[in-house]
């Protein structure tokens, strides 16, 4: 199997971010989501790179919002995740569930 | 809150999708808002924005590196990783090599300061080479414009034309888009009608001068076609420089009027600020077939300047030019027997006066850094085998070989960029000072001119170059070493095996300093000898100043011959001056005219040209007032006045070309061909170098000033004691007789002499200094290569003493290695000077540039000082101690 195919961690993630979030992911809310859900303070460098590599490869699609005038009349570039991005994360999570099998136990112990 | 605008750019200029960079910039500014809404607001924003955009920006210009990327199918995030590493591998490295330098501190910064000195001096030199000769001249399709000169008998020195000859040659060659000319030295002229009498440079020029170059007046227009014809009203134009200083740049300036030599003329335009070809001039009015300098086809008083048609090469014109010259010298052979025109490149010819002097600088200051990155290679080097420990250990540890070598390179790169940037610096700041210590006239344009690519480029590669020179052979050496061999302790074989390099390095510091110190050693002789010849006459104490009596208001003879009386006697009258001198122009300050002259009944058959000789007119007392000796007959005399015979006092010189076997007192003579006035020779003077000792002597003849009153004249003032209320006195004395004179270049003759000498003091004082440095330099080599081959050899040599060598052979093994190396540095170093010493040729006077003295001398003098280098360490030898020296074995 290519491995190529699998998504890398921080992909896993802000994909997972985008779906939870629906309509509202962009840049901010996306990282926001990760603060808060896994504790993780993303770089923004780190994010902004991923989500564009993301939708290069196709798994996210992306809109121009409304501009607010807290970002001083600037757009929000939203972004969506699409049919191939669906089928990256459950290739994934699928992957994952399979090793994770017999193994759950793991997770009540926290 | 707004990010600071540069910010902003940097992040734009890398986040290629307009898209995307809106969504972040908006989402930190979102962010932001936020900090300040929740009380985190940061305590500057500013900065905030800056270390946020940093972040981003260096993230996705990696991404976007060219080359990698999403074409070959690879994400973005890996060209990153790629991107970051290799940033984080030079970084890593240059971290290294600062720590390395940091550790030696001492040395880093000695390094630094000797490429600074080294590099800046040669960015300076090459600033002003680009400036200078390297930059196009500042006119439209500068390259198309070409000087035209004469040439007598096929000898091109510069021989000016006459304005008919020009314009035969303007009208029969097609070869011209256009040919112009001008008066080939600035006219002096007493300029009035700004704020206060002037006295200008003159310059008469062909009406399509400034249309020739491409040059647009800035106010008014050029001269037209029909204000170039005999007889037509005076027009002018004048200098950007004079328009602003006397007439405060006046908008309305055209159509006023200025005197110049008493002659009303309608000011009709403003040349250009910095507008400069050749001579200096600061009012161009138009010349004139028939009138003034151009009146005459032996009046060779102008040069040319032409525009080639497009596509025409200079071979060509100058083909056309010969045949018209040609034609010219048949027709008119009294005056154009021999003479032929001579077309050069306006760039070449506006520069060839300082263009060598500025190669030799150039590759003097160019040799002088080459032997201080000869003393920085042996540094670094020796500081290479110190550290070859730690090499081994980063070998050792799996450092990669190209790894150490680019952490080596590094260490000299960052010396060399630190040198290049404060030596760029300095040479910016310091413009004005480099133009002005440099010992020719260049172009005033020249100091302002500003920094310019080829000169940013130029600096680069010198501080590369140089680095590469100082680092490569110790980060080669660095990276090849192997890791066991360098553990080692004390491995003699790996220490002694960087010897054949720097003992290489020796020796092409001694060959390239010798070089240096023949130049210097031959430019000062030159310098000695001219400081050794006498002008012709007594230039101590003398004070000189021009004054020039308007025409219109002394129309006649008398009045001017009454005015210099009167100034004359009053001047004499001041306490404090010993004798005044006066002729209408002193001898090496102005330049005087030199005309046809003959004796009575040897005027020259038609086709032939009277020989000529320098005409002055001087007040009866001269010669004394100057020191000029009498030496045969008696000078110019009170009784030499209008209703006497002419007379005439002629050299030295002429006397022996004139007359060689008879005696010249008695003797007519004819000058410029007016045989109706006969002038007797009633005395013979000393010569007199009129261009400065450095020129020949001329023949020269000297008229009586009262039987021809001229309205220009200069004094020289011998004085005793201070100047200064001298000559206010003498300022009196003229405004009291006319408040509206001029007096202009007041000044010591002994320093007008001086600057005729000024090149070549110049050059001297710099190659010099330039020989010492390197000198110092050299012997600095000469010893570290010796006193460490006495380290390496303290455990031999002390084996040789216990074993009962004497003094004499120790002494003698590290001298014969000193001495061979110095010995094979200057046998290069003096086919070397045999071979370069010739570009000095046009400097040296006096001396051949193979001056065999010299090159003696200086090889002695530079073997002295290289045997006391290699003294010094072998006195060390000797005082080895065997026993310390074998127990450390």
């Amino acid at each position: 199997m290519n491995k190529t195919s699998y998504l890398g961690e921080l992909e896993h993630m802000i994909l997972l971010a985008v779906l939870r979030l629906g309509d509202h992911a962009y840049g901010m809310s996306i990282r926001d989501e990760l603060a808060s859900q896994v504790g993780r303070e993303v770089k923004r460098s780190a994010a902004y790179i991923t989500l564009e590599r993301l939708s290069t490869k196709g798994y996210l699609t992306t809109r121009m919002g409304a501009s607010t005038p807290e970002r001083g009349g600037r757009a929000k570039r939203y972004y969506e995740i699409t049919g191939a991005g669906k089928e990256a994360l459950r290739e994934s999570g699928v992957a994952f569930k399979r090793l994770w099998e017999g193994q759950e136990s793991l997770l009540e112990e926290i | 809150m707004r990010p600071p605008r540069m910010a902003e750019l940097l992040l734009r200029l890398t986040i290629r999708d307009k898209a995307v960079f809106e969504g972040v910039l908006g989402d930190l500014e979102e962010e932001l808002d936020r900090l300040v809404r929740s009380g985190n607001r940061p305590r500057n924003p500013g900065l905030w924005y800056w270390r946020a955009t940093a972040g981003l920006s260096g993230r996705f210009a990696f991404a976007s590196l060219p080359g990698a990327g999403a074409r070959k199918g690879r994400s973005p995030m890996r060209d990153a990783r790629a991107g970051r590493r290799l940033l984080e591998g030079v970084t890593k490295d240059l971290v290294y090599a600062l720590r390395g330098l940091s550790r030696n501190p001492g040395f880093a910064l000695a390094a630094l300061l000797i490429l600074a000195v080294g590099i800046g001096g040669t960015v300076a030199m090459f600033s002003v080479v680009e400036r200078t000769l390297l930059r196009p001249l500042p006119f439209r399709d500068p390259e198309q414009l070409v000087v035209g000169l004469g040439t007598v008998e096929g000898e091109s020195y510069n021989q000016t034309v006459s304005a008919h000859d020009f314009s035969d040659l303007r009208d029969q060659s097609s070869a011209f888009e256009g040919l112009a000319a001008q008066t080939a030295w600035p006219w002096i002229s007493s300029v009035t009608g700004g704020e206060r009498p002037v006295r200008l440079p003159v310059g008469w020029v062909s009406v399509d001068f400034f249309r020739v170059l491409g040059v647009e007046p800035v106010l008014g227009r050029s001269f037209t076609p029909d204000e170039g014809v005999a007889g037509s009203a005076n027009v002018a134009m004048i200098s950007h420089g004079f328009w602003q200083q006397s007439f405060g740049g006046d908008q309305g300036i055209v159509g006023r009027s200025i005197n110049v030599d008493g002659n009303s003329s309608v000011i009709v335009g403003v040349a250009p600020a910095g507008f400069h070809v050749w001579v200096d001039c600061e009012v161009w009015m138009p010349m004139r077939l028939g009138e003034g300098f151009a009146e005459d086809r032996r009046y060779q008083n102008f040069f040319m300047i032409g525009r080639l048609g497009p596509g025409v090469p200079l071979e060509q014109a100058q083909s056309q030019a010969d045949v018209i010259a040609a034609d010219l010298a048949a027709e008119y052979p009294a005056t154009n027997q021999g003479e032929g025109f001579r077309l050069t490149d306006l760039q070449e010819a506006t520069t060839q006066s300082y263009r060598s002097s500025l190669f030799l600088l150039l590759g003097g200051v160019g040799l002088l850094l080459l032997i201080a990155c000869g003393n920085l290679a042996a540094l670094f080097l020796a500081r290479g085998l110190n550290r070859r420990t730690e090499f081994s250990v980063r070998v050792a540890l799996g450092a990669s070989g190209s790894r150490i070598l680019r952490q080596v390179l590094l260490e000299s790169l960052v010396i060399s960029f630190g040198g290049g940037l404060l030596g760029l610096t300095a040479t910016l700041l310091g413009r004005e000072l480099i133009v002005a210590t440099l010992p020719f006239d260049l172009p005033p344009t020249v100091a302002n001119a500003g920094v310019s690519w080829p000169l940013l480029g130029f600096a680069l590669a010198v501080s590369i170059g140089t680095g590469i020179l100082i680092g490569i052979t110790p980060a080669i050496r660095a990276a090849r070493r192997n890791a066991a061999e360098g553990l080692k302790a004390g491995a003699r074989t790996v220490l002694s095996s960087g010897t054949r390099i720097r003992n290489g390095l020796v020796v092409a510091q001694v060959a390239l300093s010798l070089v240096l110190l023949i130049s210097s050693g031959l430019l000062i002789r030159s310098f000695a000898h001219l400081r050794g010849i006498e002008p012709g006459f007594d230039t101590g104490n003398l004070l000189a100043f021009d004054l020039e009596l308007p025409g219109p208001e002394y129309p006649a003879p008398a009045d001017r011959t009454i005015f210099f009386d009167a100034l004359e006697r009053q001047v004499r009258a001041i306490p404090g001056v010993v004798d005044v001198a006066m002729i209408n122009r002193l001898p090496i300050r102005t330049f005087g005219g030199n005309t046809y002259v003959y004796p009575l009944g040897e005027r020259p058959p038609s086709g032939e040209q009277a020989r000529t000789a320098n005409e002055r007119w001087v007040v009866p007392g001269y010669f004394e007032a100057m020191g000029i000796p009498v030496l045969r007959g008696r000078g110019i005399e009170p009784s030499d006045g209008p209703d006497s015979p002419p007379v005439l006092v002629i050299n030295e010189r002429m006397a022996q070309e004139f007359f060689p076997s008879e005696d010249p007192l008695g003797k007519q003579v004819i000058i410029d061909y007016d045989e109706d006035t006969v002038l007797e020779v009633v005395g013979v003077v000393g010569n007199v170098r009129f261009d400065g000792p450095a020129g020949r002597a001329f023949q020269a003849m000297y008229h009586s000033y009262l039987q021809e009153p001229v309205t220009r004249m200069a004094l020289g003032i011998r004085v005793a004691g201070d100047a200064a209320p001298i000559m206010a006195a003498v300022r009196e004395a003229v405004w009291g007789l006319d408040p509206n004179l001029p007096i202009s270049d007041v000044d010591w003759m002994d320093r007008v002499v001086a600057r005729t000498m000024g090149d070549q003091t110049t050059m001297a004082i710099l190659v010099t200094l330039f020989a010492w440095v390197a000198l110092v330099l050299t012997a600095l080599g000469l010893y570290g290569v010796l006193a460490y081959f006495v380290t390496l050899r303290v455990p031999e040599l002390g084996l040789r003493i216990a074993l009962g060598a004497g003094s004499r052979d120790v002494v003698r093994q590290v001298a014969r290695r000193g001495l061979g190396l110095l010995a094979a540095g200057m046998v290069l170093g003096f086919a070397g000077a045999l071979g370069t010493t010739r570009f000095l040729q046009g400097l040296l006077f006096g001396v051949r540039p193979t001056d065999p003295l010299t090159f003696l001398t200086i090889c002695l003098f530079l073997g002295g000082v290289g045997a006391v280098a290699c003294a010094i360490p072998a006195r060390r030898a000797l005082r080895v101690d065997p026993v310390t020296a074998l127990r450390s074995e």
